[in-house]
């Protein structure tokens, strides 16, 4: 048997070698950079606390920040901290609509560093809506998640739902709420810090649908919310069966 | 807007396939998965250590991490074994759809690292110099110690064909 024989015989015997190519939307999703930094109580105690010479990396909010300098690492501030504690949404005051019919929330548009609100309801011909308004950044290219995973989603969110873009005004992306795991909303308003409006890192566009987690009332980044792909539906599906 | 592709992304895009194929080689799918993304936040993380081909050095991470989950799993196992008193399965025992049994009984005889280099260098076609990089040894000392490992190889695969004959 030569050399060649038996790379021949090894090559046969690859166990690789019916492995299909990684879908790109999971391939994405793997290095994807997008992160809104979330709550960190269920980060902590899954991921390694990771302390180098040369960098010292914190872990923050299910994300790993690293200072490029070695210096010590600050979680990024572009995203406010919710002015809101409530947990979950729950349908809002039922004060009677004084809309005229138009579809409002009771807070005021976000300014500074509240950007997020508890949800609300409207009445108009005796329909109710539920208003929620999220908080949503940029994405910030220094931070760098681990793949989504159920657990994770199935602890932190407290809205997940499925929804399409209805409307995109200057930084507010309104959102039709399909179908809700968690919490309740007809319409979803993600208001961003940036003045572009971007959704969980993604430049979202009228019509397409999209999965979307919130903690704390602040979009789910690190993937956890993006466009309605297969990969991220199934960690929705496998964080809350039967729902 | 999608999110904005830096250098590293463009880099490790490339990288995504042969990993996966390193690590399916060599792991269960599920540890696969995980320690495919274990890697690319280690990758991450030591980017300014990445070479300009960084496939070998990729290799060498995607390694590490496989060794921890596999230390990982080792203690899991251990404890579970105190608690239930269940064996485990023997390190080296073929999967049932093998697709040669005989070469995995074979390559279970050599030591782990020589298995290791006639691995890299089948599967991975990587040369001496690049193998040295991933296990962590001289180009020279690979060089050698494959030689050898590709002969004793043939030569159990060989007795193995002797004893099968009629």
């Amino acid at each position: 048997m030569t050399d060649d024989d038996l790379r021949d015989r090894m090559r046969r015997a690859d166990p690789a070698a019916s492995l299909r190519p990684l879908p790109e939307d999971e391939a994405r999703r793997l290095l994807a950079g997008a992160a809104v930094p979330v709550e960190p109580r269920f980060a902590l105690r899954r991921l390694p606390v990771l302390v180098g010479a040369a960098a010292v990396v914190a872990v923050v909010a299910g994300v790993l920040l690293v200072d490029d300098d070695g210096n010590a690492p600050v979680p990024r501030s572009e995203v406010a901290l919710p002015t809101s504690t409530r947990p979950g949404l729950a349908n809002g005051s039922g004060l009677p609509d004084t809309s005229g019919g138009r579809l409002t929330t009771s807070v005021a548009p976000p300014t500074g560093t509240t950007t997020a609100s508890a949800p609300t309801t409207t009445s108009s011909d005796g329909r109710k809506t539920t208003v929620a308004v999220l908080a949503d950044a940029p994405v910030d290219p220094e931070v760098r998640c681990r793949a989504p995973e159920a657990a994770v989603l199935r602890e932190s969110a407290q809205m997940a739902f499925e929804a399409t873009v209805l409307k995109i005004e200057g930084n507010v992306v309104t959102l039709q709420v399909r179908r809700a795991w968690l919490g309740e909303a007809d319409l979803v308003e993600v208001r961003n810090t940036a003045t572009a409006p971007v959704l969980a890192g993604f430049e979202p566009e009228t019509g397409r649908t999209y999965l979307v987690a919130a903690s704390d009332l602040r979009v789910m980044g690190c993937g956890y919310s993006g466009p309605d792909e297969p990969g991220l539906r199934a960690v929705y599906d496998e964080a809350f069966p039967g729902r | 807007m999608e999110p904005r592709r830096t250098g590293f992304d463009a880099v490790a895009q490339e990288l995504i396939e042969p990993l996966r194929r390193y690590l399916a080689r060599r792991t269960d799918a599920a540890t696969a998965d995980d320690v495919l993304s274990e890697t690319l936040l280690v990758a991450w993380r030591r980017r300014a250590e990445m070479p300009a081909e960084p496939l070998a050095w990729a290799y060498a991470v995607a390694r590490n991490c496989l060794a921890n989950a596999d230390r990982a799993r080792r203690r899991q196992d251990r404890l579970l074994v105190r608690i239930w008193q269940l064996a485990r399965p023997p390190e080296h025992a073929p999967a049932r759809d093998d697709p040669d049994p005989g070469l995995a009984r074979a390559l279970a005889r050599l030591s782990e690292v020589d298995a290791e280099l006639v691995r890299l260098w089948a599967w991975e076609e990587l040369g001496p110099a690049e193998i040295a990089l991933v296990v962590g040894m001289s180009a020279n000392a690979v060089s050698i110690r494959l030689h050898r490992a590709r002969r004793k190889l043939k030569s159990l695969l060989d007795e193995q064909a002797e004893g099968e004959r009629p």
